[in-house]
């Protein structure tokens, strides 16, 4: 061709080779980004809420074992709404800080540790029968991890450049809404008839409580030692 | 004891767990190369940012699930892109073909997974291999556009010109784009009709959409060959056009850088190549240079500039080059050694050689040898290369006028005076010191 690259032309062949073929490439960051830059407004608020919504039901297994782990302890609403809200306010930070590129926690680590917040509130259900104030403080913190584990699922689309802070704060909106599902659900078919029954704490919370704690262990577990 | 002592157990039991996930959680990613982040003004745009949270995203799928092969292959695509930014060809095609043979030991059909195998040969100038997996590929899926361009290309390098042709057909008929158009402009280019090439050119121009690389890239073919039809005005416009599109886009800068050199504005010339070469790796602006330095009496910079593109196509590294980019750069680097001080002839030949044992029908390579030939005064022996380089009609200034200067010391002194007067026809402005060679044997006559 005209590869000329010793006599001044500039054309290499390298260069001419990608061009012809990585219009492919070019293809999926266009369609991964381009059409989610170009939202409007409404389209934005719609996708990102919806996203948020399914990223905890029915996608979020681990989150939903973590709110009625939450939830099993004093299964009034107030209490619990309070929580989901503290580990909502909490995940929003972590998760604004990583989608603005601040911190950019590794998932390898962030995901096993969600899976130990979900055995360590799970595992106090078992040893108390108390909601102590630490309680929220420890959500809080949980809720601190979850939100980098947000971000890794949320920087597989990105997030519009146009619409960047209202995708970011729909997305929470969202998840916020799939928590307060979960919690609603648990009352109806849980709490609303038996949390006042003497044998619930033995019958309910502790078996339960044991059941996701073990499940959270074995995530844990295989999350470390056999990713994937 | 469990309510006294369940709060120190659990804290303990978590703390210990911990623990264990930080000295024992490993990163899956550790084993998939990741990105690399861009330096210079490559690294401000929004191209970029979008870029990286895709690339990221990926990896944190392959992290979650390292037999998530669709985003390996979503991701080389990635990399091949991010290659062509940045200049960075070593680390993105090993990269990318690590992550190629991930999914091709599990999936050795997956036709994806070797249409970019054989992509990323083609990068690395590993045109008969590239062959062969293409032609894998096309077994498995014969209806798809995308396979018969990298077979055309395979060919094409391999001098198997026919062959090409018959692929760019197929490969236009089943999907006239941006690609497909360049690949018809590169062929009549090369059967050296240049007014086609230019129209076929523009249509993957008007194909493209404007400001993406790929597109800009086409554009620069443009201006190429305007620039070797003579058109240096049409071409300025074209690269000026190139810059508008995409800021800072260092092809179009080096095109300018170009336009002056021609315009014999070396001073000016330098200031684009030196500020192209900052941009982004490119051994040819480093080439360039070395040129423009002596052009403007300054030899030492240019003797040092000659010396780094021999060391950046790894003329240091062993008898067969693999260049920093990780490619045969056999052809390029017998150039190199013709400009160094002293020329290396005798390393100049032996590169040529191995390319052209390589590829022995390709135009470009027979050219290159000749011209290392003639310049070792070896003139049988070149014209008879030389001839096999001009067999396709190029109308390419430098292969005609090299083509005459051989012809003339080979004895043959009407018809190398007649190559010499076309490749000045052709374009009136193409490499000084080529011209300033020939320039006796045109007053002669």
């Amino acid at each position: 061709m005209m590869i000329e690259e010793n006599k001044g032309v500039l054309i290499t062949r390298k260069k001419w080779i990608a061009f012809l073929l990585a219009v492919l490439a070019f293809a999926h960051v266009a369609s991964a980004h381009v059409v989610v830059n170009n939202l409007s407004k409404t389209d934005a608020i719609s996708m990102y809420l919806q996203l948020g919504y399914t990223h905890i039901l029915p996608l979020g297994f681990d989150h939903i074992l973590f709110i009625l782990s939450l939830f099993l302890l004093n299964p009034k609403l107030k209490p619990v709404i309070w929580q989901a809200t503290a580990f909502t306010v909490a995940h929003t930070i972590t998760l604004g800080l990583s989608m603005y590129g601040l911190i950019s926690p590794p998932s390898h680590i962030i995901e096993p540790i969600i899976s130990l917040s979900i055995m360590y509130v799970a595992l106090e259900n078992v040893i108390t029968d108390k909601l102590r104030p630490t309680r929220v403080a420890v959500v809080f913190m949980f809720g601190l991890i979850h939100g980098m584990g947000f971000a890794s699922a949320l920087s597989q689309l990105g997030l519009p450049k146009n619409q960047f802070f209202l995708s970011l704060i729909t997305f929470n909106v969202g998840v916020e809404l799939g928590q307060l599902t979960i919690i609603l659900a648990a009352w109806f078919l849980v709490g609303k008839w038996f949390s006042h029954k003497p044998w619930y704490r033995k019958r309910i919370v502790i078996p339960v409580s044991i059941i996701i704690a073990s499940i959270a262990l074995f995530w844990t577990i295989q999350r470390v030692f056999f990713p994937g | 004891m469990l309510k006294k002592y369940g709060y120190i157990i659990l804290i303990g039991f978590t703390a210990v767990f911990f623990v264990l996930i930080l000295v024992f959680s490993k990163d899956p990613a550790d084993k998939i190369p990741g990105f690399k982040d861009r330096i210079g003004n490559i690294s401000t745009t929004s191209e970029w940012l979008n870029s990286k949270k895709a690339m990221q995203g990926l990896l944190d799928n392959i992290a979650k699930n390292p037999k998530d092969y669709k985003s390996m292959l979503t991701l080389v695509e990635d990399y091949i892109q991010e290659a062509r930014v940045t200049g960075e060809y070593a680390y993105y095609d090993k990269a990318s073909l690590e992550l190629l043979d991930k999914v091709l030991k599990n999936e050795p059909r997956n036709f994806d997974a070797l249409t970019l195998k054989a992509l990323i040969y083609l990068s690395q100038h590993h045109f008969s291999d590239a062959l062969v997996v293409g032609k894998e590929a096309q077994a498995i899926n014969p209806y798809n556009a995308f396979i018969y361009g990298i077979l055309d290309d395979a060919n094409l390098e391999l001098g198997r010109y026919d062959s090409a042709v018959k692929m760019a057909d197929k490969m236009t008929s089943i999907r006239p784009d941006l690609r497909s158009y360049a690949r018809i402009s590169y062929l009549r280019e090369i059967y050296g009709d240049i007014p086609g090439a230019i129209s076929a050119i523009k249509l993957a121009v008007s194909s493209g959409y404007p400001g993406l690389e790929q597109t800009e890239w086409a554009r620069m073919i443009l201006g190429h060959l305007y620039e070797i039809d003579g058109k240096i005005d049409s071409a300025q416009l074209t690269y000026q056009k190139a810059l508008a599109e995409r800021p800072d886009y260092p092809f179009a800068i080096a095109g300018l850088g170009r336009i002056e050199k021609e315009k014999g504005n070396y001073a000016e010339a330098i200031k684009y190549f030196e500020k192209a070469k900052d941009m982004i790796v490119e051994y040819s602006f480093k080439d360039e240079l070395t040129d423009l330095y002596r052009l403007n009496n300054e030899p030492s910079k240019g003797d040092k500039s000659a010396v780094d593109v021999v060391d950046e196509l790894g003329g240091n590294l062993g008898d067969e080059s693999q260049s920093i980019h990780g490619h045969y750069a056999d052809k390029e680097l017998a150039y190199a050694y013709l400009k160094t001080n002293p020329a290396d002839l005798d390393k100049a030949l032996k590169h040529a050689l191995i390319e052209y044992d390589r590829r022995p029908d390709n135009i470009d390579v027979c050219e290159a040898v000749a011209w290392v030939r003639y310049k070792r005064g070896d003139y049988a022996q070149a014209d008879t290369l030389i001839n096999k380089a001009l067999r396709t009609h190029s109308r390419n200034p430098i292969l005609l006028c090299q083509a005459g200067l051989i012809k003339v010391k080979a004895g043959e002194a009407a018809n190398g005076v007649a190559l010499i007067k076309s490749a000045i026809q052709q374009d009136p402005y193409f490499d000084i010191n080529l011209r300033k060679e020939a320039a006796p044997y045109i007053s002669a006559n």
